[in-house]
């Protein structure tokens, strides 16, 4: 398989075939918590593209030259990658505070809430840790750092269309005359569940 | 909603009442169908008369008793319910089980419509809903229908002369044969009659696509459904096939397509309001549609790519919602 052909796989396999909300239930948290309005939604599927890239480069980098040298990964991996995610964001969030006011308007509030999201810790652990890459493609062994790259951004970029879509059509039920018992958060489930099943369409899409 | 569609100049009144009602245009719906129902149960037999009553009567059961607890005013009148019964029934395969198309019909009304509030409010097609729920759930029932259910039991239509009831429909061995050799084991040109007039494999609604073409250009002739949504849908779907360096004909034919883009994606209220943004949500419907056949591993996805652009309307609506006249935009 050339690069590019791989390349996309990781990339529509991470974003669509294996959407993190609606196909593996993963991070669901912010998935109904801000996609209630719209403008927050966006800057929470933003702040979780760079979060998501910065985890998964940290993470891939620490297992590499840190915890597989030193043989403490296979016990160790899940405190050092939460330390390393949950710190790593916490400076950023501090630095982009100080030297970008205008980028930490727009994403700044979401960093501190997603530091330690299940969705982000998964698909960091992903791409770094060998043999916790599920979909059926041929990577060898692990991930390197440019499949878990894209492998990574498409899972965000997968993330934030989710939650988006969810943003407008929730936007829509604020006027539909739904039952009073199903009104809120029921009704989001409700409505989640079947664009999860809109989504059972990509299964088994390039054999993914 | 049908007035809509069309050129709208709304002036000072005295206002002329046009006579378009929910139901009417309800009816009209159910008038284009009509003949490929009929036709399917002329061909096919008890069967499909079968799984088109338990559908219909189903949908209109929990229409009504949803109101009733709902403690709304009924709606069984506005032809909706009847809609999305016949809908329903028409994405099925004819010897589906009694209770799988009852089940269907009750997630339909009750999930889909009635608990979003009614007509006008369902985010999703009610019959696509309905039709997917059960193919997710009851997959191996479904696939096995021809040998199980009640409708065993009753004179089979091979006693009729007809040909054979196969399994698979032509799609399915197309995406066998694409599997096993990447080539077509059998004469893609010699289907066109059979898809076009009289097809006996697959769901109630491939049995004449033109009956359904038919039926379709009368409801765009009516000015019920805008020709941009059926337009783009078979356009992407044959320049998709072609691509994929298949027939476009035989793939535009076969399958969901035409009661997928003439009568479940044009819903009203699942679709796009903007002119361009139903043409967007077409060619969306027909890509998905179109690539999912040839990438995925059911033969047909006119279901779920119909449902992921419902999905995806809202989104459409508000990317492609029009300026208003006398404004600019601040400078941020």
């Amino acid at each position: 398989m050339s690069t590019v052909s791989q390349f996309a796989l990781l990339f529509i396999g991470g974003a669509l075939i294996n959407n993190i909300l609606l196909t593996r239930f993963i991070g669901l948290c912010p998935f109904f918590g801000v996609s209630g309005n719209m403008e927050t939604s966006m800057g929470m599927s933003f702040a979780v593209v760079f979060v998501m890239m910065m985890a998964s480069t940290a993470t891939w980098v620490v297992w590499e030259f840190v915890l597989a040298p030193l043989g403490v990964g296979e016990f160790l991996y899940i405190p050092a990658f939460i330390l390393i995610i949950a710190s790593l964001v916490q400076f950023v969030e501090m630095y982009l505070r100080k030297a970008s006011p205008v980028l930490y308007r727009a994403m700044g509030i979401f960093l501190p809430l997603i530091t330690t999201n299940c969705a982000v810790l998964a698909t960091a652990t992903e791409s770094a840790k060998p043999g916790f890459f599920k979909l059926n493609i041929a990577v060898g062994a692990s991930l390197s750092l440019g499949q878990a790259l894209i492998y990574t951004l498409g899972v965000s970029v997968g993330f934030g269309f989710a939650l988006i879509t969810f943003a407008a059509l929730r936007e829509r039920l604020e006027l539909a005359g739904v039952p009073r018992l199903f009104k809120g958060t029921p009704i989001a489930f409700i409505t989640a569940g079947l664009l999860s099943l809109a989504y059972v369409g990509f299964s088994g899409w390039f054999g993914l | 909603m049908a007035g809509l569609t069309g050129r709208r100049v709304v002036g000072p009144s005295p206002h002329i009442k046009e006579g378009t009602t929910c139901t009417s245009i309800m009816l009209w719906v159910v008038a284009a169908l009509a003949p490929s129902a009929l036709w399917a149960v002329v061909t096919m037999g008890w069967v499909a008369a079968q799984l088109l009553i338990v559908c219909i009567v189903v949908s209109l059961a929990t229409e009504y008793g949803a109101n009733l607890l709902a403690r709304r005013p009924q709606t069984l009148t506005d032809g909706s319910a009847l809609v999305t019964g016949l809908l329903l029934a028409m994405s099925l395969p004819p010897r589906t089980p009694w209770w799988v198309a009852a089940a269907a019909a009750i997630i339909a009304i009750g999930l889909a419509k009635q608990l979003f509030g009614g007509l006008g409010h369902n985010l999703f097609n009610p019959a696509l809903v309905g039709r997917a729920f059960v193919a997710v759930s009851w997959a191996g029932v479904l696939a096995a229908a021809p040998n199980r259910g009640w409708f065993q039991t009753l004179p089979d239509v091979t006693a009729e002369g007809l040909d054979t009831i196969s399994g698979a429909t032509r799609l399915a061995v197309a995406a066998a044969d694409r599997a096993a050799s990447g080539a077509y084991g059998f004469d893609l040109a010699a289907e066109y009659q059979p898809l076009l007039w009289k097809n006996l494999e697959g769901s109630l609604g491939e049995i004449s696509a033109a009956l359904l073409i038919a039926g379709g250009l009368l409801l765009i002739v009516k000015g019920i459904i805008d020709w941009r949504i059926p337009a783009g849908y078979i356009g992407t779907m044959a320049i998709v096939s072609l691509l994929f360096g298949a027939d476009p004909v035989f793939h535009v034919l076969a399958g969901g397509v035409m009661l997928g883009a003439f009568y479940m994606a044009t819903d009203y209220v699942s679709s796009p309001m903007s002119k361009s943004g139903r043409l967007a949500y077409g060619i969306g419907c027909g890509l998905f549609n179109a690539v999912g056949r040839f990438v995925g591993a059911m033969p047909e996805s006119t279901t779920f790519a119909i449902l992921f652009m419902n999905g995806l309307a809202p989104l459409i609506d508000r990317m492609s919602r029009p300026r208003t006249f006398g404004w600019v935009k601040r400078d941020a």
